[in-house]
């Protein structure tokens, strides 16, 4: 009798304690005005400009093949240019359509094979979208176009290619074409997110209510680890690889992102502003709810230094002069610095950041204590 | 330990609640072993590794070529079946201790505490006579149908006592105390838990669940020795047990720990409690408990004529022999040891991790690290940044990021592996970036020592950073 007291004692408690947390809940702030802001008011808007300046870049392009000059070439560069600018910022996106429907590939696979660039040229007259898909992601998205307009020689060999030298005319073909695949799949990959198309900004944004993402925790599980990814990413292929981290030290340049541009540290600041608008949710001139508002919630010291870790890196990698591929050889001590300044962002992501969204690591782990 | 007196420790018990864990262990082993199986884990973590993590003075534990590996935990699934029911249980049990112990000394970054226990419990579990009741040892006459003698019910007291008490006193860490880590972290990650999930949201309730989950373990083996606090006690084991397993990814160990928190209770209590059930499911009269000698308290050996009759009952063990008590004092004295090693050592257990392992430190750290070796040959000046997946698979690289000794074994596989290449005298650093309980990251390893000539020992580890502060 004297348990059955003590149960009952325990059962009105848990109960007590679970109405409190009950009314508790409808005050507490969850996880889904940030995961909104983020998907609002950065991942939407920057696909959106993305798509809009990949449309002008093909219209560039068109530009340029009907009348070859320094000046369209200029024009078409400078607009390649803000185009490679925004999909690297939005890179810290690595998941959803980008990664499911291959834009990450038909938009920006690299490094660039010239050979097959230059085969498809002597092959084909003209290139139609069906062309392009026979031909590979080697043949499409910004490095292909990055080849074309930038070259490996300078201006005056790309104007020359476009006007006088054999094949002229089906270089300016795969140009147009390039540029128009550029805009549609931008395009395409904007709809796939967009309300109006097929919502994925809905399924994320309303993670707890789907079974992609069943609970909020998924959702932000995959935000943290996609800024982990990036941090990574940038740390260890984009800067690491062309120091000659992986080849005894001996500097590889060829390994650089955007070798014909010389846009590979602006590659770098892009992708880490890419990864500061994810985290803080400022996006242009907007400014709304991200990851670092859930993360101030619980510690805002914390928050803080995210922010001012992801700045350092940036920092430090604004330093690095380019072009990288002569930096890594001539003076790589620039690049090391921001190679450790990345190091220690990773393991605040992965550490005290990962930890205070309860977020999980990708990794295959066994159940255990 | 309870090796109080042998006139006591003589006296039997009914064997009902031993055989019952008996039963309970080897159906949970089974399942176990099916589980590990099933999930295709042998394939995971013993055939794809290139590289395993030796425990000190093991690295003579070799895994078996591809798919032999999966031998052992076909033999662990029968072996345990067998145990379940009470078959060859004298020869069985060895085997099994020694090829579960065999699996877990493969690799050190599978060690888990309820893996540890397992191969603890199974090892007593030799010296205990649990096969003399509900087994087809019995029915077949392998053996007979006896009381157990007392001492067999407290060693496994004892030793499940053991595991609550110093996961207690391994909670006595201002981290847990003061900061509520890591459960600050964890609880809130949890919210959508059914019903409490919402109050795992509220800043206190971090700090509430740490001090009761050291409190319950500093104090359960109390409740659970006392009989007036018995029942409750087990509630409350039940309770801890049924929401952590839920609430995180800890596999068996729940299960495990409430079957094996049963040997406190009364050693005839499965024998009551299936008479109530009886009573309760068929309206049947109860069953007198004294009427069945496998039922009832503590009784010394003096069976009567009418129980020799009815079930044959012999005491066969009215004494511990002296070797064995000697194996009992010798075994939990190293228990007891093993979890204080870590005072031992200069900086925190936690940060360096030196006194870390059998130690029933569980669920106590949020730690998270990046590591790299940076190579050196200086004959040619060539230097390499090794990430540590080159050598290891992703569950390997979580591992050995944080944990000092891993990181030099590694350190020493990496080396091994560049001589092989033709650097016979490369160098091998380490920068290790480590978070622990939240705090920020931090160089866990001195990054200007060559681990190369740093040998394993158990001595203190020189190149590990001082400990971050509380």
């Amino acid at each position: 009798m004297d348990d059955m007291k003590i149960y009952q004692k325990i059962f009105y408690s848990l109960s007590t304690l679970a109405m409190m947390g009950a009314c508790q809940n409808a005050s507490t702030p969850d996880a889904r005005p940030s995961l909104s802001g983020l998907t609002n008011n950065v991942i939407l808007a920057t696909y959106d400009d993305l798509a809009d300046e990949s449309q002008t870049l093909a219209d560039t392009l068109t530009a340029l093949c009907s009348a070859p000059s320094q000046e369209t070439l200029d024009a078409a560069q400078e607009k390649w240019s803000d185009v490679r600018s925004l999909l690297k910022k939005v890179e810290v996106v690595s998941f959803g359509p980008y990664k499911d429907s291959d834009y990450d590939a038909k938009l920006d696979f690299w490094p660039v094979r010239t050979n097959n660039i230059e085969e498809a040229i002597l092959q084909y007259d003209s290139f139609s979208s069906s062309t392009l898909v026979l031909l590979g992601v080697s043949v499409r998205g910004l490095p292909t176009l990055e080849y074309l307009i930038f070259g490996e020689t300078g201006d005056a060999d790309v104007l020359a290619s476009l006007t006088s030298q054999d094949r002229a005319a089906a270089r300016c073909a795969l140009i147009v074409a390039v540029g128009s695949d550029v805009a549609e799949n931008t395009e395409a990959l904007y709809q796939e997110w967009a309300a109006t198309g097929d919502n994925f900004a809905g399924v994320f944004s309303g993670a707890g209510t789907n079974d992609l993402y069943p609970t909020q925790q998924s959702a932000m599980t995959e935000a943290v680890n996609q800024m982990a990814f990036l941090v990574e990413l940038v740390k260890d292929t984009k800067l690491g690889k062309p120091l000659g981290y992986r080849s005894g030290g001996t500097p590889q340049p060829s390994q650089a992102e955007s070798l014909f541009s010389s846009n590979s540290v602006q590659d770098m600041v892009d992708n880490l502003e890419g990864l500061k608008s994810f985290y803080t949710g400022s996006y242009g001139e907007i400014s709304g709810s991200s990851i670092y508002h859930v993360v101030a919630q619980k510690d805002a010291y914390i928050a803080g230094v995210a922010v001012d870790y992801i700045d350092d890196a940036i920092a430090a990698v604004k330093d690095i002069p380019e072009p990288y591929t002569d930096t890594v050889v001539n003076q790589p001590a620039t690049a090391e610095l921001a190679y450790e300044k990345l190091s220690l962002l990773k393991a605040l992501v992965s550490g005290p950041i990962s930890g205070l969204l309860g977020v999980t690591p990708y990794f295959n782990d066994n159940d255990g204590d | 330990m309870g090796l109080s007196t042998t006139s006591t420790l003589a006296q039997t018990v009914p064997s009902a609640s031993l055989a019952f864990f008996r039963i309970c262990f080897g159906m949970m082993m089974f399942f176990s072993a099916l589980r590990f199986l099933a999930k295709g884990w042998v394939d995971e973590l013993y055939i794809k590794p290139e590289y395993f993590f030796p425990y000190y003075g093991f690295s003579w534990v070799k895994v078996l070529p591809g798919e032999w590996m999966y031998v052992p935990f076909v033999a662990l699934a029968i072996f345990s079946l067998m145990i379940a029911l009470g078959m060859f249980y004298r020869v069985v049990t060895p085997l099994y201790f020694l090829i579960f112990t065999y699996t877990e000394l493969l690799d050190k970054s599978n060690y888990l505490n309820h893996y540890y226990f397992i191969s603890l419990l199974s090892f007593l579990m030799i010296f205990l006579p649990l096969h003399r009741h509900w087994s087809l040892d019995v029915y077949f006459k392998i053996t007979t149908k006896v009381q157990m003698p007392t001492w067999v019910l407290k060693v496994l007291r004892l030793q499940v006592g053991l595991v609550y008490f110093f996961a207690g006193v391994a909670k006595l860490k201002s981290d847990w105390f003061l900061e509520a880590m890591p459960l600050k972290f964890w609880l809130p990650a949890n919210s959508d838990y059914p019903l409490l999930g919402p109050l795992f949201l509220l800043p206190w309730v971090p700090i509430v669940a740490s001090w009761f989950g050291a409190i319950f373990d500093l104090t359960i083996p109390l409740w659970l020795s006392l009989k007036k606090t018995r029942v409750v006690g087990y509630a409350m084991v039940v309770f801890f047990h049924v929401f952590t397993g839920t609430l995180f990814q800890i596999g068996m160990f729940p299960w495990i720990m409430m079957v094996s928190a049963l040997v406190f209770f009364e050693p005839d209590w499965p024998v009551k409690f299936w008479n109530t059930l009886r009573r309760v499911i068929k309206r049947a009269p109860l069953k007198s408990a004294s009427s069945d000698p496998q039922a009832g308290s503590v009784v010394v050996d003096s069976p009567s004529k009418k129980q020799r009759n009815f079930f044959y009952v012999r005491a066969l063990f009215s004494s511990i022999s002296r070797p064995l008590q000697w194996v009992l004092a010798l075994f939990f004295l190293v228990q007891i040891l093993l979890p204080l090693r870590h005072h031992l050592y200069p900086g925190h257990v936690l940060w360096t991790e030196e006194g870390y392992r059998f130690s029933w430190n569980v669920m106590l750290m949020e730690k998270n690290g990046t590591l790299e070796f940076v190579v050196v040959d200086p004959d040619t000046s060539q230097r390499w940044v090794v990430p540590p997946s080159d050598y290891l698979k992703p569950y390997q690289v979580k591992q050995a990021s944080t944990q000092p000794d891993m990181i030099l074994q590694l350190a020493h596989h990496v080396a091994d592996d560049f001589r092989s290449k033709g650097h016979p005298r490369v160098e091998v650093y380490v920068k290790a970036m480590t978070s622990l309980n939240g705090r920020l990251p931090q160089a866990l390893i001195d990054p200007y020592v060559n681990l190369a000539q740093e040998t394993l020992s158990l001595k203190p580890k020189k190149w590990i950073q001082p400990s971050p502060a509380p």
